[in-house]
């Protein structure tokens, strides 16, 4: 029965980090909020299907994946250099269209990164404590 | 940004070695790269702070007091590079030797993350952003005691978190308080205001930070958990710690009471003079009677702690100047030794005094390296503890402190009577039996002579870091 929900809850849960991670600048959410419920998903699929099927749905050591978040989100505080600003100086783009305005900027990718270091480290925390 | 290089290089370094998992001998590489890149920074950064003064960054263009500053003088660069020096020798020291399962459980990125945490408290200039790099070293530090998971490594690993967390709540307490009493976290913008503040009041407050950073500091009567854990871990981790982290508490009780409040009330001057009385004394008598090596230089280096922070409590400039040598020296000299302590414990196979001896005949140049060391930990002229220690005591005695003066005496006695006696059993006893021990890793020799080297360095250049540290004395202060 477990494993049935869990089938579908995943990739809901999935789904639902995306969106806060995505709203999380000006909205509660954010980075961590969003790697929180990612890595919920996948602890439901440990539970449901072991922890072999929560690391193979990972498809990258955990630990890793917390140090690539970490790289993303400094590549967002190099990035204010290269436009020669002084170091974490926050960078937007701006289009304006007849739907509406978007912006992005680098807060996004450094709340990215955040997102790759809550999953990355609460999987391998909840792979240490699973044991073997 | 050159403020910002010596903080971001290890903390980048720490996030590529982390994303480097599954690949520990690239990470080998990279580790030792990052360190020789840390070190040439901090150098840079030194350099330009005594060519053009203190120099600030406003991190992300928010203007302090809003935002983050950071801000290296004199004091702050000089131990940014001790730090980053430090760093490279420990890296160096662990290349080869270094058992599998710490290798692969993260010490080198945890090793970084510690040196982030360190450079970042060196430079920072903004109080709560201290305390993030408090917490920063403190977490790495943590883990990299317990690594490795043995029994007696799980007892000091809980004997140093305890205290340490402790120290935090406090040091956030006060944090509150003196934000709701001034409403600034920018430590040049709270030195102008603190002196508004009614006495008593900051009085009250800065006793809870003079406790926060007293925990971290290892100052009497809180030193308690230092020799209880520093001799758990391996020699590595027991070097970098020694080196660097009790200084980090001091540093942080010089710039409370140099610059967040930069005229303090007699009250707490008073209270810091005795306490350093107290630690320069018992923990000088205690390291008389220590069964390892390591656990006697855990001893003095709390009773070595009570000069730097003498020195604060006189607050002259003369004084600061002396204490910002002496931190250096004492960096250098004290990791040196618990390095050269890792050495002789691996060519005798054991740590205990038992197995100790005859190291003159079988290993001179580890009984070179321990007999400079302990010249240099004792202020032996010319090595580079003489110069510091003796201005201390001339300026205890001008400003008419006899405690302290006798304090510094007493431990100075207390060091050379612990060295020579350890000295005697080390170098002169024959050894003892046949050991089990082995040749230790060419590299780790090579790091240790090379620290060593640095302690000899020092020496010949202490005339000018003299007048550096002098002059930065003097003229620093933002009009």
């Amino acid at each position: 029965m477990f494993a049935v929900a869990a089938r579908f809850l995943s990739p809901l849960f999935l789904l639902i980090s995306v969106l806060l991670l995505m709203r999380g600048h000006n909205e509660p959410g954010g980075g961590f909020a969003g790697g929180l419920v990612a890595a919920a998903a996948l602890a439901m699929q440990m539970l449901a299907f072991g922890k072999e099927e929560m690391l193979r749905a990972l498809r990258v050591d955990p630990r890793a994946l917390a140090g690539f978040g970490l790289v993303v989100s400094l590549l967002s505080a190099f990035s204010s250099l290269l436009a020669g600003k002084p170091f974490f100086t926050g960078l937007w783009w701006v289009w304006e269209s007849p739907l509406g305005v978007a912006k992005l900027g680098t807060p996004m990718l450094f709340d990215l990164g955040v997102y790759f270091v809550v999953i990355g480290i609460a999987v391998s925390l909840i792979d240490d404590l699973e044991g073997e | 940004m050159i403020v910002l290089s010596v903080l971001v290089i290890p903390l980048s370094t720490a996030a590529i070695l982390m994303a480097l998992w599954t690949h520990p001998e690239v990470r080998r590489v990279i580790a030792l790269l990052g360190s020789v890149l840390h070190l040439g920074a901090a150098g840079f950064l030194l350099q330009a702070v005594v060519d053009r003064g203190p120099i600030s960054f406003a991190v992300g263009s928010w203007p302090a007091p809003f935002g983050i500053e950071f801000r290296a003088d004199f004091l702050g660069a000089s131990m940014a590079l001790v730090t980053a020096l430090v760093g490279l020798i420990i890296n160096l020291y662990t290349t080869n030797d270094l058992d599998e399962p710490r290798r692969r459980f993260g010490f080198h990125p945890l090793v970084f993350v510690l040196l982030a945490g360190l450079s970042g408290a060196f430079t920072t200039n903004d109080l709560f952003n201290l305390f993030v790099w408090f917490e920063c070293i403190l977490l790495s530090s943590f883990v990299l005691l317990s690594l490795g998971g043995e029994r007696q490594q799980i007892r000091g690993g809980i004997n140093y978190v305890v205290p340490n967390l402790f120290s935090s709540m406090l040091f956030l307490a006060g944090l509150g308080l003196i934000y709701g009493a001034t409403g600034t976290l920018n430590m040049d913008h709270l030195g102008m205001r603190t002196g508004l503040v009614e006495p008593g009041l900051m009085t009250a407050i800065s006793a809870l930070f003079l406790t926060a950073f007293g925990l971290k500091a290892a100052l009497f009567p809180f030193f308690g958990w230092l020799p209880t854990s520093y001799h758990t871990p391996p020699f590595a981790v027991s070097a970098l710690f020694a080196g660097l982290l009790t200084k980090v508490g001091v540093f942080a009780l010089i710039r409370f009471f140099t610059k967040v409040w930069p005229d303090p009330s007699v009250a707490i001057t008073g209270l810091l003079l005795w306490l350093s009385m107290g630690g320069l004394v018992v923990a000088g008598l205690a390291a008389m009677r220590q069964t390892t090596l390591r656990r006697a230089l855990g001893y003095l280096l709390v009773s070595h702690i009570g000069f730097l922070t003498g020195g604060l409590a006189l607050g002259s400039p003369t004084a600061l100047a002396m204490v910002n040598l002496y931190m250096a020296h004492h960096m250098i000299v004290i990791c040196g030794l618990y390095l050269v302590a890792g050495l002789i414990a691996s060519t005798a196979g054991s740590e205990s005094l038992k197995s100790a001896g005859g190291l003159v005949k079988t290993h001179p140049l580890l009984a070179w390296l321990l007999g400079l060391g302990f010249l240099a930990l004792a202020g032996i002229p010319p090595l580079s503890g003489f110069a510091p220690k003796v201005g201390l005591i001339v300026e205890a005695f001008r400003l008419n402190q006899p405690v302290l003066v006798a304090g510094m005496l007493l431990s100075s006695l207390f060091t050379i009577f612990c060295l020579a006696k350890l000295w005697m059993i080390y170098a002169w006893r024959p050894q003892p039996g046949d050991t089990q021990g082995s040749q230790p890793d060419r590299l780790r020799i090579l790091a240790t002579t090379l620290l060593c080297a640095c302690m000899i360095g020092l020496s010949l250049a202490l005339g000018p870091v003299a007048t550096w540290a002098s002059a930065a004395q003097t003229t620093e202060g933002r009009p």
